[in-house]
């Protein structure tokens, strides 16, 4: 995948929701490649924090050197430091040039933003650990009901009842389905 | 070629990739142990296993590495359907990685579990296997020492290659990064993950800035990048000669993939098998660097190079336009996470020099064939 192709979806995801956090950004584009299929081609690799790339950290960084998007400190509401990823006046010539890339991807970006667009970075750490998990354990066939322990053993601030509420709400959502 | 003094191997490279991790490590045990029992729950009684399980690692996480390293991981065969990494409608090729994975698990996994504690899984997963249940996050942070911004590969090979190159640049103080190293909380969501303390920031900024001059006077060389193809190229004929269809065989395969070694293509070479890039590389007649474009080029400036390249080949002419920068396996990895009173924040927020850098640089070079680079004009 082209570095212009991925700079036009992560253009996207800015213009449809303006103020995002540098880790939300990281886990809306695994989940865009996980669950949608967008085909970006970035190798994600389980973390501490969560599926993680340095790829899409470089094009994040690529990204506000070229004064695509502008890149903001804050502090959140619940008192935490972060970022603020906003778009500048270059953002729609990437978009107008990448156009027909993105809209074969359009209603994945959306959907993205509708499912997890209400969550916080800690919140999507654990959502995407979930899945990271979910598409591991049914790719090696392992047992699926040992998913909320390995999740807690790797996010341990996290306790076992909310990460089974989490896996149970992605499978009602029918988004575990689509991690395979 | 263009350094002659490199001589150097990956098996010294790995002896002091082992040496750092564990120094690191320790480093990071004396300062922290508390707040790693806190968060984590890291008990005494695994930090010796896992010191081991870091020092394994580290040790092997290059034993998988193709004949001459790096030019050789666009020859290893694309990923199959049905295997863990494959994605419909994408060519991914197994990595060296995969490789390491697959020999630790097979000629080291007797050895490794001769440990009364340690399996051969603890240690495939710092190096990424997926095919291994994810270890708990006390075991799973250090992956950070194995494959991360301040992984104890990096700190070994920039000093390691300045040293052997005699080149004065990829230098910064190593204990000096030994002693900052520690662990701090994520600003977005308070994850913990490896940084080097508020106090050393300024060894940070000399490390991404060595890793920068390594890159861009060594690693990028305009001489060191056309070897790498010509090597591709006559490896990959050596292999089409021997019958391999132009790849390694698969990690599945992997006592035919260790019959490869530098010194079995080099044989091949000098009986013939690597055609015409065999025979500039026995000749050291490389192709020449005729034109480039900047570090970041406008495209008008691609297009122009593309176009150029065009040119070459309709005349018949052989040339090779390196377009590979952007998918190097050189990562600047320039945000070193920066603890200060148990939290972090990113280098660029404290390094105006670093904030100004970019990640890597994205040129095109065109080289042509020594006889011929003339004719294009």
């Amino acid at each position: 995948m082209d570095l212009k192709k991925r700079l036009g979806i992560i253009s996207r995801i800015v213009h449809q929701q303006p103020g995002l956090g540098k880790t939300a950004m990281m886990k809306y584009i695994f989940l865009l490649q996980k669950i949608y299929k967008v085909p970006l081609g970035y190798n994600f690799e389980i973390y501490t924090y969560g599926p993680y790339s340095s790829e899409v950290m470089e094009d994040i960084d690529f990204a506000k050197q070229q004064s695509i998007i502008s890149i903001d400190r804050i502090v959140y509401p619940n008192g935490l430091k972060g970022y603020s990823i906003e778009p500048t006046e270059k953002l729609d010539s990437i978009l107008e040039q990448e156009s027909q890339f993105i809209a074969q991807y359009k209603e994945a970006v959306d959907s993205t933003i509708e499912a997890f667009g209400d969550r916080n970075a800690k919140e999507l750490e654990l959502l995407t650990t979930i899945i990271y998990l979910y598409s591991t354990y049914r790719a090696n066939d392992w047992p699926m009901d040992e998913i909320p322990l390995n999740v807690h053993e790797i996010k341990p601030h996290f306790d076992i009842k909310t990460i089974r509420e989490e896996l149970h709400n992605l499978d009602t959502q029918g988004i575990l389905k689509l991690a395979v | 070629m263009v350094y002659p003094g490199a001589n150097h191997t990956r098996f010294e490279h790995s002896i002091g990739v082992m040496q750092m991790a564990s120094d690191m490590f320790d480093s990071i045990i004396t300062k922290k142990q508390n707040l790693l029992s806190d968060e984590l729950s890291l008990d005494t009684s695994s930090i010796q296993v896992y010191r081991k399980i870091i020092r394994l690692a580290a040790l092997l996480h290059d034993v998988g590495h193709a004949p001459f390293s790096h030019s050789g991981e666009d020859l290893m065969p694309l990923l199959p359907k049905g295997h863990i990494g494959y994605v419909e409608g994408q060519e991914k090729r197994y990595e060296h990685e995969d490789y390491s994975i697959e020999i630790i698990k097979t000629v080291f996994k007797n050895i490794i579990e001769q440990h009364p504690i340690i399996k051969v899984e603890d240690v495939t997963a710092l190096l990424g296997d997926k095919t291994v249940r994810p270890p708990k996050a006390s075991l799973i942070i250090w992956k950070d020492l194995i494959s991360g911004q301040l992984d104890a590969d990096r700190a070994d090979y920039l000093l390691r290659d300045s040293k052997h190159l005699g080149v004065s640049y990829g230098l910064y103080d190593r204990d000096r990064l030994v002693s900052c190293m520690t662990v701090g909380k994520m600003e977005e969501t308070e994850a913990l993950r490896l940084a080097i303390e508020e106090k050393g920031w300024h060894l940070a900024e000399s490390l991404v800035i060595a890793r920068y001059q390594m890159f861009s006077q060594v690693y990028f060389h305009r001489v060191r990048r056309i070897y790498d193809y010509h090597i591709y190229r006559a490896t990959k004929s050596v292999l089409e000669n021997k019958g391999l269809c132009g790849v390694y065989p698969s990690p599945t395969q992997i006592s035919d993939y260790l019959k490869f070694d530098d010194w079995a293509i080099n044989a091949a070479l000098q009986e013939g098998l690597g055609d015409m890039h065999g025979a500039i590389i026995i000749n050291r007649k490389h192709f020449k660097c005729l034109e480039k474009t900047s570090d970041n080029p406008s495209e008008d400036e691609e297009a122009q190079i593309k176009a150029r390249a065009q040119d070459y080949e309709n005349q018949g002419i052989e040339c090779y336009l390196d377009d590979k920068a952007s998918t190097s396996w050189y990562r600047l990895d320039k945000d070193i996470a920066i603890e200060e009173h148990n939290n972090i924040q990113p280098l660029s927020e404290k390094s105006s020099i670093v904030k100004a850098m970019n990640e890597k640089p994205r040129l095109l070079r065109l080289y042509v064939e020594r006889a011929r680079e003339g004719r294009g004009r």
